[in-house]
């Protein structure tokens, strides 16, 4: 296949797509290119403090635009701010999630290939995880060991690994015993073979959608708790943080919580619709007739 | 055979729980010498041996898991090293006001989401239908922190018609039940209109309009009871939701509940309070997914035969 | 006598079921009892009866795909490796199976060649370019068009889909074939020309065949030789027009008067089955079939029949068999 050709495809497939999801993806895209660009485009360091030039308007509200929009407390200028907090909210959520999803599927896989006294145990784990809301698990850690970047990281990474695990374990396993993967048994492919070569690919897309249904979530953690003041913390800033601190200011400066509060939720609402729309689009096993809108 | 049906889940459950509480002794024992948070790095050697001894530290380690279990089994919590006071007693006089907090959240989440889910899946595709969806995206993409904030904005900053913290009053629990019922009621909407989605269709709802019910008749009798059965196993999840929300929605309006008391002893590392916290919620969850469960065999009249047919 | 190729003595095979209440026992499903068969060089196997009766656990118990609880299973004189994985997997190459459900056998993400190319790449044939050349020589062969090769399967009719499946067994040149109701998942119009295809790579690549099949007029087209299995256990062993001409067991003749004939008015009789098959096999007394049989008598509740050869290659299990014909 030659490139004009893909292109085209591309293009058609664009123009069925939902408006919704459409604008979705764009935004998530801006999102993507401000977290990667950050530092570029930040027209200050995030961290600079001014404390003459504290409380700033943004533009639409009067300010001008040496501070498009405004600055904070501490006279930080709120746009650097919020592009260096996307950067720090998604690619939090990004690993976090990526690391749910590969360990999850490892331990799905694993489960599903030795049965009998692991799968037990790793059911076990999974009920018990499944048993506490997760924000509770991650508090009480925080509080055992205290906090630190990579330990938070790496809770975001176990927040969503019991779900891929039971996912998969529940689908390798009907692999297994009927269809492609017994055949391919049956002509004497190796487990690992198998596994990569026939039963990944074949569930890749149940994956992608619980990826996307996923990361939200995650996003949502990171900054529920980052708010709380017990995720990422400062000198360092994610959208949470930003809200949270920007709650002291409510009374003068409203728009210091508001306008990271806005971002997250466009943020997750965007992922949120693509995950529905991939969802309808790639899993007819998950599609439930009635969530068709 | 429904009683050996509910011995079953019982003994799951209590699994859950041991595993869980496990877990809290192997991450407590993971995360330093205990005596440290209590006394301080820089104790007198003389109060460590003794606190070694009383705690039995010096014991082997299967011997105190003995012990750790015979403690939670006698109600022993600890300690709160901030203010001394039993854990158990600091965490049990919060937990009235989170009930409080909850359970009218959960009501209002359930007024505010079933009827909107029924209308979305009685007019289909409809304006209404849209407004349902629409809340069940904004409920889910909305954090609730934000929604708090948003809340204060409108309500006590721009109307000042609610205080935007404490408690003592029903003005001081109408931002908190909205926003913890908000966040939780997307779900829920979407949820029931799915499963009412599912039920209409169905053949017996087709026989009952061929009979000439009324439609008003056909959905409260015949299609309502049938889309309830799911939906009490999402309520069951969404308990772990409502406590979590709690937690936050708490720290928002500063909410004197169990929620915000984990917050504050998280940031002051007060461990005896945040396992106590963890036990107790552990024991709420596994509790009310056990009642759940009982609750699906008793109302789904088709597992209620099969059992007895076994 | 020569060697047979596939020998399997006295195969048994049970399967757990869970507990139905907390401390109940768990109860045992022996899906195959006592099983023993032969295969000798050049020859096909049909083995029949009705769905549940154990053909397939019979046919996963002679791949080595499972291991029997008791018995075993030679394959040119040799037992079947089960524990050392690699050679057990290197053993594939000789033993190869066809689906009943073509479609669910072939990976949805893969394209034709590919998959039928694979085997070769896994067994390390040649390169990749001699590895295709190879798959689209057999795919030629069981008669796809070279407009399949880089398609997928869901694109493509049940009937060619089975023919995909046929030719990647083939591609290793194995020597023994067990196909499991190979043609029951297919259109009626495909069904004719599979088993024709079967039956010409058979002769054409000298495979020694196990042909498992509810449907006897197919068997009966394509076997030298049928068993017969009712409840786990073979009632019935007899060369394939022996078998149709003069059936022994009461219940292959009930089998046999059940077969379609193209002459309607044929006066033949219909034997009718009457009662149904026992719940819980595990504590049967007797003939497994005596609850259904026309012809019980006390004898057959309280004992079972041993096997008997009536004749050259004919062994019944029936306290009173018979030679009489029957249509």
């Amino acid at each position: 296949m030659t490139a004009k050709p893909r292109l085209m495809s591309i293009l058609m497939v664009w123009m069925r797509v939902p408006m919704l999801v459409r604008i979705s993806v764009l935004f998530v895209l801006l999102m993507m290119l401000t977290a990667i660009f950050a530092t570029v485009f930040a027209p200050y360091d995030y961290a600079k403090q001014n404390l003459f030039l504290r409380l700033e308007p943004p533009f639409f509200l009067g300010g001008s635009m040496t501070h498009p929009l405004g600055t904070d407390g501490l006279g930080r200028d709120i746009l650097s701010r919020l592009m260096m907090a996307i950067r720090v909210s998604i690619a939090v959520a990004l690993v976090g999630t990526l690391i749910g999803a590969v360990l999850g599927t490892i331990i799905g896989f694993v489960a599903a290939h030795f049965r009998g006294l692991v799968e037990e145990v790793i059911m076990a784990l999974v009920d018990a995880q499944a048993a506490l809301p997760f924000l509770i698990i991650v508090l009480a850690v925080l509080a055992f060991f205290g906090n630190n970047l990579w330990l938070f990281i790496g809770l975001m990474g176990i927040y969503g690994w019991e779900t891929y695990a039971r996912l998969i374990r529940g689908m390798v396993l009907s692999a297994n015993t009927q269809g492609y993967a017994m055949a391919a048994r049956s002509l004497g492919f190796s487990p690992l073979r198998i596994y990569r070569r026939h039963v990944l690919p074949n569930i890749f897309n149940v994956l992608i959608v619980q990826f996307s249904l996923n990361f939200p979530q995650t996003i949502l953690l990171e900054t529920s708790l980052s708010f709380l003041g017990l995720g990422i913390q400062a000198p360092l800033t994610s959208l949470g943080e930003m809200l949270g601190s920007g709650r002291d200011h409510l009374v003068l400066a409203w728009w210091v919580a508001v306008i990271p509060g806005i971002v997250i939720f466009l943020t997750t609402m965007s992922i949120s619709l693509i995950g529905d729309w991939l969802r309808d689009r790639l899993d007819p096993t998950l599609t439930n007739t009635a969530n068709k809108s | 055979m429904t009683f050996t049906y509910a011995l079953i889940r019982s003994l799951r459950g209590a699994l859950t729980v041991l595993v869980l509480l496990s877990l809290v002794f192997v991450i407590l024992r993971l995360s330093g010498d205990p005596l440290d948070a209590l006394l301080g790095d820089d104790a007198d050697p003389e109060l460590v041996a003794y606190y070694t001894a009383l705690y039995g530290l010096d014991r082997p380690i299967w011997e105190q898991y003995l012990r750790y279990f015979g403690g939670l089994m006698q109600g022993d919590f600890g300690f709160s090293y901030r203010d001394g006071r039993d854990a158990l007693e600091v965490v049990l006089e919060r937990v009235p006001a989170t009930l409080q907090l909850g359970l009218t959240a959960i009501a209002f989440g359930l007024f505010l989401s079933i009827p909107l889910g029924i209308l979305g899946a009685l007019y289909r595709d409809s304006p209404m239908d849209r407004c349902t969806m629409a809340f069940a995206v904004f409920g889910f993409s909305l954090p609730n922190f934000f929604l708090g904030i948003l809340l204060i904005l409108l309500f006590t900053m721009t109307l000042q018609m609610l205080p935007s913290s404490g408690s003592g009053s029903w003005a001081h629990m109408v931002m908190p039940v909205l926003t913890l019922g908000t966040s939780s009621a997307g779900s829920i909407a979407r949820f029931a209109r799915s499963s009412m989605l599912e039920v209409l269709p169905k053949p017996y709802m087709i026989t009952a309009a061929a009979k000439g019910i009324t439609r008003p008749r056909r959905i409260t009798w015949h299609a309502l009871p049938n889309a309830a059965i799911p939906l009490v196993t999402i309520l069951g999840f969404r308990i772990g939701d409502i406590i979590a929300g709690a937690v936050v929605v708490e720290a928002v309006f500063a909410w004197p509940g169990v929620g915000r008391l984990l917050v504050s002893s998280v940031s002051s590392r007060d461990l005896a309070i945040v396992q106590t916290i963890v036990i107790l919620v552990t024991l709420t969850m596994v509790l009310t997914n056990l009642l759940v469960d009982l609750a699906y065999g008793w109302i789904d009249p088709r597992l209620r035969t099969e059992r007895k047919g076994k | 006598m020569t060697q047979p190729l596939v020998e399997a003595k006295g195969l048994w095979r049970s399967y757990t079921m869970p507990r139905k209440t907390l401390f109940g026992r768990r109860t045992r499903l022996t899906a195959v009892r006592d099983v023993t068969l032969t295969i000798g060089p050049g020859e096909t196997l049909g083995l029949v009866g009705e769905s549940g009766s154990g053909k397939s656990t019979v046919g996963r118990l002679i791949l080595g795909l499972e291991a029997p609880d008791v018995g075993e299973v030679l394959f040119d004189g040799q037992p079947l490796e089960m524990d050392n994985r690699r050679a057990w997997r290197e053993e594939r190459r000789n033993k190869q199976l066809i689906f009943q459900d073509p479609l669910g056998a072939l990976n949805p993400r893969h394209r034709v060649l590919d998959q039928v190319a694979e085997p070769l790449e896994v067994f390390g044939a040649g390169s990749m370019a001699s590895r295709r050349d190879k798959a689209r020589q057999m795919l030629r062969r069981v008669g796809l068009s070279d407009s399949v090769l880089e398609r997928f399967p869901n694109a493509l009719s049940g009937g060619q889909r089975q023919r995909i499946v046929i030719a990647r067994a083939l591609i290793l040149r194995p020597r023994f074939l067990v196909c499991d109701e190979p043609i029951s998942a297919l259109d009626v119009s495909m069904q004719a020309q599979v088993v024709r295809l079967l039956a010409e790579v058979r002769d054409e690549f000298g495979l020694v065949m196990l042909f498992i099949s509810h449907d006897l007029a197919v068997v009966r087209h394509i076997a030298h030789k049928v068993a017969v299995m009712y409840l786990g256990e073979i009632v019935e062993t007899a060369p394939v027009e022996a078998l149709f001409s003069s059936p022994a067991h009461p219940y292959t003749q009930a089998l046999i008067s059940a077969v379609p004939v193209p002459d309607p008015e044929a006066n033949r009789i219909r034997i009718l089955l009457d009662g149904e098959p026992p719940q819980r096999l595990d504590d049967l007394k007797g003939c497994p079939f005596h609850t259904r049989c026309p012809r019980r008598q006390t004898v057959c509740a309280e004992r079972a029949p041993e096997p008997v050869i009536i004749d050259t290659d004919r062994v019944v299990s029936c306290h009173f068999p018979t030679l009489e014909q029957v249509a």
